[in-house]
């Protein structure tokens, strides 16, 4: 990539999320407050793809959009790259679930926006947007309008528009599940190419567990009522290999012990749920 | 590289729910409800059912129309009647359009020029005219200032209603790529909700029309309306019919131009308006 290295800092791409929670206040003046997730503490190496994932309505979504500076965080705090959070920034790209390509844009414009404006030299810009392009396969749609494009090219947009503004951290909230699971399976496979290629710090967000493995350096289990992290999960087998294809990572048995094993967790936390619902 | 659905073939049965028609049946179709209206205004008018001279057939406002721009010079109350609408909703839009967009984009401005603009909404603007005559006198700046209040308004809320419809993950997208509070208002929320505003100019310069034949028939010495007024002082039914046609020819080119302006100008908005 062409952005140089050597003014970055020591903890460049690092994430840490300390003792975070976040608290709704009351629909009106005598309801207590809603504490919505409760004393999070996870933390990111540079280049390590960090996975929330939980039942629904267990706050995954809104620690993602605190870390994105597009919630406020109730107490703790969060830094990247040893700065702290406290509003949106460039340092912090995202990738939303619905599609967000600006229509009026093409393709290649889209690309280029966080690079315009924070006004890189066209030169600059043009080549950063060629590589990306190129990385994402839509070279030859470039000078196409979203709206031409099927869903997954335009989620291919969005990533390269996220990466090309050079972000410490990528963030992504569910951004293949408006996909269908051929186009999602080839999703994974370009991101995590990009991605482990410009050793990029990545959170998101899924509720798919396959996705989580198949992602995940680090898996992220939260609990709801209120959000609890209550387990961090290293898939550590395969190690390499795990990331060549999808078929390979099916292959190892430790791979269905594992995802089981999720299930469990999951279906644990969806019928506890709904008990204290009750 | 968009391919659209194509419709099959239209059987023997046209009408169906939500069955698209096509381009040359909706022209054929079109010049018809054309023809059958004008062909029945032209049997009723000469069929003697009332006197010819307060019921003129189509053909007699046609020639009345030609005769007006030949002989009674109509192009000057033309052009005063565009000019007036022409200034008038210039400036009604340049009044709106920064009123609209920031109420539309940040809720507390919404609080607070809401109660004031909704109400002035249902003050109908002729009622203005005694206050404006004697304010302005019966000169075009009241004539103008009329147009301007009869649309204002409406255009305040409805240019506030559409640039709140813009998604709110565009504008969040746009801050994670580091976009300040003015690009994020003037790139990414007017930008999107530019379409809609040309359409809601287009709309609402039809209203603008209606009301410049009211502030024309007070106390006007040019303009179409003027013209009418003129025209029924002398009983002369075909030329005011003329007057109206030709309100109406003007409205339907302008109308046209906007849309022509829509097509031109949004070309990634062209796949969406095409779909039925």
């Amino acid at each position: 990539m062409s952005s140089p290295e050597h003014h970055r800092s020591a903890d460049f791409g690092e994430l840490r999320i300390e003792s975070v929670s976040k608290r709704y206040p009351g629909a009106h003046r005598r309801e207590p407050p809603r504490l919505a997730l409760e004393s999070i503490s996870f933390d990111l190496r540079r280049g390590a793809v960090g996975v929330l994932l939980g039942p629904s309505g267990c706050g995954k979504s809104t620690l993602l959009r605190m870390v994105a500076g597009l919630e406020t965080i109730s107490e703790g705090r969060i830094t990247v790259s040893g700065r702290e959070v406290t509003g949106p920034g460039r340092d912090r790209g995202m990738v939303f679930q619905t599609y967000t390509s600006f229509p009026w844009l093409t393709v290649e414009e889209n690309v280029g926006y966080g690079l315009r404006i924070n006004s890189s030299a066209a030169g600059v810009r043009s080549g950063v947007v060629d590589y990306f392009l190129d990385r994402i396969g839509l070279t030859p749609f470039r000078k196409a309008y979203p709206d031409q494009l099927s869903g997954g090219m335009r989620q291919r947009v969005a990533i390269a528009r996220a990466l090309a503004n050079q972000p410490d951290i990528l963030l992504m909230d569910e951004p293949f599940g408006a996909l269908d699971p051929e186009t999602r399976w080839q999703m994974q496979e370009l991101v995590l190419g990009i991605v482990h290629k410009e050793r990029m710090t990545v959170l998101m967000v899924t509720h798919d567990i396959e996705e989580a493995i198949f992602m995940g350096d680090r898996i992220a289990f939260f609990s709801r009522g209120p959000g609890r992290l209550i387990e961090v999960i290293e898939p550590t087998f395969g190690a390499d290999e795990r990331r060549l294809d999808k078929a390979a990572l099916k292959a190892i048995p430790d791979y269905g012990e594992m995802e089981s094993r999720i299930l469990q967790m999951m279906r644990t936390e969806g019928s506890r749920a709904s008990e204290s619902a009750v | 590289m968009y391919i659209g659905r194509r419709q099959s073939r239209p059987r023997a049965v046209r009408i169906a729910f939500q069955r698209p028609v096509s381009v040359t049946l909706r022209v054929v179709l079109g010049v018809a409800a054309w023809f059958i209206f004008l062909g029945i205004w032209q049997y009723a008018a000469t069929a003697d059912l009332a006197p010819q001279r307060l019921f003129p057939p189509p053909t007699q406002v046609i020639s009345a129309l030609e005769t007006l721009f030949s002989e009674q010079n109509f192009q000057a109350d033309v052009l005063a009647s565009l000019r007036r609408v022409a200034i008038s909703f210039a400036l009604a839009f340049a009044f709106a359009l920064p009123l609209g967009l920031f109420m539309g984009a940040f809720p507390v401005v919404a609080a607070f020029f809401n109660p004031l603009v909704s109400p002035f909404r249902y003050l109908p603007a002729p009622a203005f005219i005694p206050l404006l005559l004697m304010w302005l006198g019966a000169g075009d700046t009241q004539k103008i200032a009329l147009l301007f209040l009869g649309v204002v308004w409406f255009l305040v809320t409805l240019i506030a209603d559409h640039v709140r419809s813009v998604r709110m993950e565009l504008i969040e997208t746009a801050l994670t790529l580091g976009a300040s509070t003015r690009q994020v208002l003037g790139g990414v929320v007017f930008r999107a909700s530019l379409p809609g505003l040309v359409d809601i100019a287009r709309q609402m310069l039809a209203v603008s029309w209606t009301y410049l034949i009211i502030a024309e028939i007070v106390a006007a010495t040019d303009g179409i309306g003027a013209m009418i007024m003129r025209a029924r002082r002398f009983v002369r039914v075909d030329e005011v019919m003329a007057g109206i046609v030709m309100i109406g020819i003007l409205g339907l080119l302008l109308d046209l131009l906007f849309r022509l302006l829509h097509w031109k100008l949004f070309p990634y908005a062209r796949q969406r308006s095409r779909k039925p």
